[in-house]
C-alpha cells in the first residue's frame, strides 16, 4: 500500500466529512431523478403476451399477482443456452431477500427469460434462488421492451436506447442469430389496463444491487480485471487461505 | 431487546451472495452488541447465512460511534445505531478506510433503489 495514503484519524475525519457533502449531494440528486422517473408518461401495453409460470400460463396483467406495480428483470437465458448469463446471475443473487419487502409496497418482482420453463426451474434450483421466474418463450416480450422503433425492430439493434457503445449488439430474437439482453422494466396496472412506465439497461442496473455498491465503498473499489468476475456464484475458484 | 432492528433487518435481507465480494478479496460481516445467545436465534429466524459476530465484550461499536456507552432501555433498540465500516488489512496492520450511516446505506443496492424505479416510488408520504 502506498505510504502516502496512510493518515491520522483526524486527517481521515476531515477528508471523510468533506466527502460526505458530495455523497449528500448525490442522495438529493438521486431523489430528484426518482421524482422525474415517476413523471414519465405511461404507455398502454396492447400486445397479449403469454408467460409460462410455475402455476399456469399467465398474461402480463396476471403477472402483477394482485398488486398495482410490476418490475420485470429481463434475465439473459436463451432457448438454446445451457445456463443463464453470469452477470444476470450475479444480479439475481441479490434479489430473493428484497422480494417480500417490495411485495408490501405494491410491487411484484419477477424475472423473465426466453428459455423454456423447465430450464429456468433447473437453473433456479442450482443457484438456490426463490424469486418468481417466468418464461417468455415464443413471444417478443424481451425485444419489445428493449427496441422501441420500427427500424430497431427490423435490424435487432438499438440496445440501451441506441447507445453508440452498444451499436454492434444484435438482439435475439429480432436478430435471429443475435444475443440475449438484460434490463429491468416497470409496469403499472390500473382499471385492468397494463402500462409500461420505465426501462433501464446495461449500467443502468448497476445501482440496483449491493455488491457493486459495497465494492465502491472499499479502498480498492471494483477492481480492473473483469475477465473472471463476476462468475456464477458456484463457479469461483476456492478462495485462497 | 430480543430482535434486531426492523430497518437493519431489511438492509441485511438485501445483501447478495457473498461469493462475489470474496472473489474480490473482500469479507463481509455483521457486528452487534447483543450477545451471541441472542444473535443466533434471530439469525435462524431470518434465514440469514452471513457471518454475524457479537461485540458484547468489547467497546467496538461504542468506539466506532454507533452504540451509547451503556444501553438505553427507554430508546428504540436500546439506543443502538447502524452504520457500515470498511477496513483494509495490510499484513498485520488494519486501517479504517470508510464509514457511512443514515441515508448513506440507501445507495447500497436495495429495496429503495428498486422502488425508485417504480411509478409510485417509495410511497413514504
Amino acid at each position: 500500500m502506498p505510504e502516502s495514503k496512510v493518515g491520522t484519524r483526524d486527517e481521515w475525519l476531515a477528508a471523510r466529512v468533506e466527502l460526505l457533502e458530495r455523497e449528500k449531494e448525490l442522495t438529493r440528486r438521486s431523489d430528484e431523478l426518482a421524482r422525474k422517473r415517476r413523471e414519465l408518461p405511461w404507455v398502454q401495453v396492447e400486445e397479449e403476451y403469454r408467460f409460462d409460470t410455475d402455476e399456469s400460463t399467465k398474461t402480463l396483467a396476471e403477472l402483477f399477482d394482485g398488486r398495482s406495480q410490476l418490475l420485470v428483470f429481463h434475465l439473459m437465458f436463451g432457448p438454446d443456452d445451457a445456463a443463464a448469463c453470469p452477470g444476470c446471475s450475479f444480479m439475481a443473487d441479490h434479489v430473493d431477500g428484497a422480494v417480500v419487502h417490495l411485495n408490501h409496497r405494491e410491487v411484484t418482482f419477477v424475472a423473465a427469460s426466453r428459455a423454456p420453463l423447465e430450464k429456468l426451474d433447473a437453473y433456479k434450483r442450482r443457484m438456490g434462488w426463490s424469486l418468481p421466474w417466468v418464461s417468455s418463450f415464443g413471444s417478443d416480450f424481451n425485444t419489445d421492451f428493449a427496441l422501441f422503433t420500427d427500424e430497431q425492430r427490423r435490424t435487432g439493434t438499438g440496445y440501451n436506447f441506441a447507445s453508440p457503445r452498444r451499436a454492434d449488439l444484435r438482439i435475439a430474437p429480432a436478430a435471429p442469430d443475435g444475443e440475449e439482453l438484460h434490463g429491468l422494466s416497470a409496469f403499472a396496472l390500473e382499471d385492468g389496463v397494463v402500462y409500461h412506465t420505465y426501462s433501464c439497461y446495461d449500467r443502468g442496473t448497476d445501482v440496483l444491487h449491493g455488491t457493486w455498491q459495497l465494492l465502491d465503498r472499499t479502498p480498492k473499489g471494483r477492481g480492473g480485471d473483469f475477465e473472471g468476475w463476476p462468475r456464477r456464484h458456484d463457479e469461483y475458484e476456492q478462495r485462497r487461505a | 431487546m430480543n430482535e434486531g432492528c426492523d430497518g437493519c433487518s431489511m438492509v441485511v435481507d438485501n445483501i447478495g451472495h457473498l461469493a462475489h465480494l470474496h472473489a474480490r478479496d473482500t469479507s463481509f460481516a455483521l457486528v452487534s452488541r447483543a450477545p451471541s445467545a441472542k444473535i443466533e436465534p434471530f439469525k435462524e429466524r431470518m434465514g440469514w447465512t452471513i457471518p454475524w459476530y457479537s461485540s458484547f465484550a468489547s467497546d467496538f461499536n461504542v468506539g466506532f460511534g454507533v452504540s451509547p456507552e451503556s444501553p438505553r432501555p427507554t430508546e428504540h433498540q436500546d439506543g443502538e445505531m447502524f452504520g457500515l465500516s470498511v477496513f483494509l488489512r495490510d499484513g498485520d496492520s488494519i486501517f479504517r478506510a470508510y464509514f457511512t450511516n443514515g441515508r448513506g446505506v440507501e445507495a447500497l443496492g436495495s429495496n429503495w433503489t428498486f422502488l425508485d424505479l417504480t411509478p409510485l416510488g417509495r410511497q413514504e408520504d
